[in-house]
């Protein structure tokens, strides 16, 4: 089993389809019906469900779990994506102030329920609004929890920019002829926000 | 003597409460957790991840809500002390159980549902990573974080107390540069315990 375990905005979308690409059953959190994960996670502490049985390969779920993970799944291959702060910290403005993410965190602010992505999104990103410092800081933070992990031989840290040649080598297997796929995160979310 | 800044980073449900109120008697302006003055401003201090609020300036114990932040706490207050309570696992889930079992408090799940997230809860979150009472959980939170501070808070910065053991004066007044004062190490009985008593 792999895990994905980047944090947000890092290309994790693009990796889940490179892992499709490569023959992996992928999944990605935020694809239907499985949704429900994240309530469950927020109640029981940890993102598992029944259906991850039926998949190799699970991304957009474990990086605020990174601890309980390695703990849990000693064995397991994780892959932590990374990407060079400038351009994350653009991408993270996009994101957090996307008129998406705003609402959703109006709704939580008039005490609405609070929504379960963006409960992860908190989790992850450590903040709910767009704060520079505060995600540096967090970024900052999960690079070390990576760094401090046992058994860094199973861990790959992979700039999804760099194409297939890392990941390949980490996985053992051939490069593919197709281009790595890139997943342009602000169109992405314009979309999901207008459908 | 009480010149320096200290913070308690112990997880919830160690005696943190206890241990604020020993730091007030030995002379500190010491704040367990927000006054209804400064809740707003503690609240959008954690949703915006900064943890700046102005009331942990004008104080010079904090404790009770620092712990989440505490590795950028360390960085910050450079010259700070950091005191991490412990507490033994059997009482500990026992404490964190009563919490939710006897309070007026609906289980977290709910509170997540309901339109009622408050502060406390928040903490909560932050604090067990998990809305029900999931021992594994809660537990495995309480040993990383524990871990972690051991692993990255340099120990000439750092006290590692169990306010539930006798003896304490004489771990923590030696830690904060103070004489050992001849009255008892306060014990706070949390309302969640007096309730939970009552109903037994």
């Amino acid at each position: 089993m792999i895990y994905e375990v980047g944090m947000g905005r890092t290309g994790t979308r693009s990796l889940a389809l490179a892992m499709e690409i490569l023959g992996y059953r992928a999944k990605y959190r935020r694809t239907r019906p499985e949704s429900k994960v994240l309530r469950h996670t927020i109640s029981r502490g940890f993102p598992i469900a029944d259906w991850m049985a039926d998949y190799d390969y699970v991304g957009g779920l474990y990086m605020p779990f990174l601890g309980q993970l390695a703990e849990r799944q000693p064995h397991a291959q994780l892959i932590a994506t990374i990407r060079d702060r400038t351009s994350w910290l653009t991408s993270c403005r996009n994101y957090l102030e996307s008129p998406k993410h705003l609402e959703e965190v109006e709704r939580y602010e008039a005490r609405q329920p609070i929504d379960e992505n963006l409960f992860m999104r908190f989790l992850m990103f450590g903040t709910m609004r767009f704060r520079a410092t505060a995600l540096i800081e967090r970024y900052d933070r999960y690079l070390r929890d990576l760094d401090a992990m046992p058994n860094q031989g199973r861990l790959l840290r992979l700039d999804v920019g760099a194409g297939w040649r890392p990941l390949c080598e980490f996985l053992g297997k051939p490069e593919p002829e197709a281009p790595f796929p890139h997943i342009q995160h602000r169109q992405h979310h314009a979309q999901a926000t207008t459908s | 003597m009480l010149d320096c800044k200290v913070f308690e980073i112990g997880m919830m449900r160690t005696g943190t409460r206890s241990l604020a109120r020993a730091a007030q008697l030995l002379g500190y302006s010491a704040i367990h957790a927000p006054t209804r003055k400064t809740a707003e401003e503690f609240y959008q201090s954690v949703i915006s991840g900064e943890f700046a609020p102005e009331f942990i300036n004008d104080h010079q114990y904090v404790g009770g809500c620092a712990a989440p932040f505490w590795d950028r706490l360390l960085d910050r207050y450079p010259t700070a002390k950091f005191i991490l309570t412990t507490r033994d696992k059997r009482s500990w889930l026992r404490s964190c159980h009563a919490m939710t079992r006897h309070t007026n408090m609906p289980p977290l799940r709910e509170l997540v549902e309901s339109k009622s997230l408050s502060v406390k809860m928040l903490m909560r979150l932050l604090f067990f990573r998990c809305a029900d009472v999931n021992e594994e959980a809660m537990w495995s939170a309480y040993l990383r974080h524990q871990r972690s501070v051991l692993l990255e808070v340099p120990t000439d910065r750092l006290l590692v107390i169990d306010v539930t053991k006798p003896g304490q004066w004489n771990k923590l007044c030696p830690f904060l540069g103070c004489g050992v004062p001849d009255w008892p190490f306060p014990h706070m009985t949390s309302c969640w315990t007096d309730i939970s008593r009552q109903t037994a």
